[in-house]
């Protein structure tokens, strides 16, 4: 088996996550897209560089990180501090979900829809409008009844209820250790 | 899931001198929520295989990556994966062959073969979108065949997103080949048969779209005859000591457009009546060739375990992919390539004359082109 055959296998492993990162970060799907590929491809020219003690997700979070800011830095509607500013904290939520011992990411998605099945009705409608029927915010809010700003506040209400119940089921951590 | 909006991030963005850890929590469960989508599966591994594309293109490739000083966890669980994913990966040495004789084996052996299924996934993709398509052949005696859609089929819109066509929502095409005639199940409870093979093709292609290319076996064999650099791998056992052999054909760069139809040679195409050769997969194949094609054959027989064909657009990253992979064969019934044990009874019959190009009666007017069943081709 050939050298990159083996590096495929590791990113399939880490693919959903690294894609959930750059989400986090790049409201640009574009974006996400772009950083994405150059992700794979800069942390396969330096994989001789990968402690393979340690895990592979947050090593290619981390070039994933310097790719997206490089690459946000030719787009002007990019805010590209505001990444700095979230992602360690984000990096740190997805790294705390890739070490959960013993769950596959098929399971903790599991969570992730339990937390949803207790939202309220408003919430896990907004969340189901977006994420899961893959509506854009103005055909959501115009399904729902409600104006645009107003329905992505409610949306936000919803992610930040989820994040209280991840935290609470332990998939999410409440400090980041410095 | 490709349809967040680019807005949907300013409020935490905004909030962020507020509250980064509530912002950055709710990013991170954005991010997250994001898997949920529709085809995200897909579009995940599509990105993957991208990226991969573009690191086996590249001389990087090349590099060994060093796995004897990794941990024993770490070496068992890549060898464990890895061996799941042998018959992909398998790495054969090159070995001149002549392609004609490898070719004339696989149509060959293509054309014995019954009780078969393959599973069939059409794959396509921009630099933002993709999905799938995915169907089932099945592959009977003295030419049966039935393909049946699994998914209502979907084609890309300008900018490659999946666009479904309204007529054909929650509508899952079959067609087939009875031993007699071609059918075909159509939209709107529709049901067409005749002699011709452009019964599918004339439904299929021009109601739905010319885009979803639909890929029999022979179809490509016949393909790479012409134009194709046809590379045998020298027989190796896969993860579960099966003998198989690994063929490569990559389309030479300066080639033209395929054969039009109806002309030059077709060495091992079959005269009309014959549905798994001549006209009727040249009228299958109607779209831009396959840059690169990997079949995996079984050593013993040649019969295909699995074909895996891709396209590249200008910008040489692979825009289009179709895998048939050999599936479970479904129990033998004599009724199983017939349309009548498809529970179209009810389904409006119509008949195709034979010819090409020749009118499609009652297509477009139900009221034209009515018959009972029996079919009338048949008494």
């Amino acid at each position: 088996m050939r050298s990159e055959d083996f590096f495929e296998i590791l990113v399939r492993q880490h693919a959903s996550m690294l894609t959930a990162y750059l989400r986090s970060l790049a409201f640009d799907e574009t974006l996400v897209d772009d950083a994405f590929q150059e992700t794979l491809i800069t942390a396969w020219r330096r994989i001789d560089e990968f402690d393979r003690e340690r895990p592979f997700g947050p090593w290619m979070r981390g070039i994933a990180r310097n790719t997206l800011l490089a690459l946000a830095r030719k787009k002007r509607r990019y805010k590209t501090h505001l990444v700095a500013l979230l992602e360690e904290r984000v990096a740190a939520q997805m790294n705390h979900i890739d070490a959960r011992s013993g769950d596959t990411f098929a399971e903790r998605m599991e969570t992730l829809r339990d937390c949803i099945a207790s939202l309220n009705e408003e919430h896990r409608d907004a969340v189901d409008l977006v994420y899961v029927r893959g509506m854009d915010s103005r055909t959501a809010a115009t399904a729902a009844g409600l104006t645009d700003e107003t329905f992505r506040k409610r949306l936000y209400r919803a992610r930040l209820a989820l994040a209280d119940c991840l935290r609470t089921k332990g998939a999410f951590i409440d400090e980041v250790s410095a | 899931m490709n349809n967040i909006p680019d807005d949907l991030l300013h409020d935490e963005f905004e909030l962020v001198s507020e509250n980064p850890k509530r912002a950055a929590d709710s990013a991170a469960v954005h991010g997250l929520l994001s898997l949920l989508g529709p085809d995200e599966n897909t579009c995940t591994k599509l990105r993957v295989r991208r990226a991969m594309d573009a690191i086996r293109n590249d001389g990087t490739a090349l590099r060994r990556w060093r796995i004897g000083s990794w941990s024993k966890s770490a070496r068992a669980a890549v060898v464990l994966a890895a061996a799941s994913l042998a018959l992909v990966f398998l790495v054969l040495q090159v070995e001149e062959s002549n392609a004609e004789d490898v070719l004339a084996k696989l149509v060959d052996a293509t054309q014995r073969m019954t009780n078969r299924s393959y599973t069939v996934s059409t794959r396509q993709f921009s630099q933002q979108y993709g999905f799938e398509t995915r169907a089932t052949l099945d592959l009977g005696s003295d030419g049966r065949f039935l393909f049946s859609f699994l998914d209502s089929p979907q084609r890309p819109d300008s900018s490659g997103r999946a666009m479904r066509n309204p007529m054909m929502d929650d509508f899952r095409p079959m067609f087939g080949f009875d031993g007699d005639s071609f059918w075909m199940a159509a939209p709107r409870n529709r049901y067409v048969q005749g002699k011709d093979p452009g019964v599918m093709r004339q439904l299929l292609f021009t109601e739905e779209s010319t885009d979803s290319t639909v890929m029999t076996l022979e179809p490509i064999l016949e393909l790479l005859q012409d134009g194709y650099e046809v590379r045998m791998n020298r027989p190796k056992r896969d993860a579960t000591g099966r003998l198989i052999v690994v063929v490569d054909a990559h389309r030479h760069p300066r080639e033209a457009s395929p054969r039009p139809i109806n002309s030059g040679k077709v060495p091992h195409g079959k005269a009309k009546g014959d549905p798994r050769g001549g006209r009727f997969h040249r009228d299958m194949w109607h779209d831009a060739p396959p840059r690169d094609v990997r079949i995996i054959v079984d050593g013993s027989n040649y019969e295909i375990i699995s074909l895996d064909a891709r396209w590249t657009g200008n910008d040489k990253q692979v825009n289009r992919q179709v895998v048939i992979e050999e599936g479970t064969p479904h129990a033998y019934d004599s009724s199983w390539f017939d349309a009548s044990g498809h529970g179209l009874e009810e389904t409006q019959f119509l008949e195709r004359e034979d010819g090409m190009g020749g009118p499609m009666r009652g297509v477009g007017d139900p009221s034209r082109g009515k018959r009972p069943r029996p079919r009338p081709d048949q008494g």
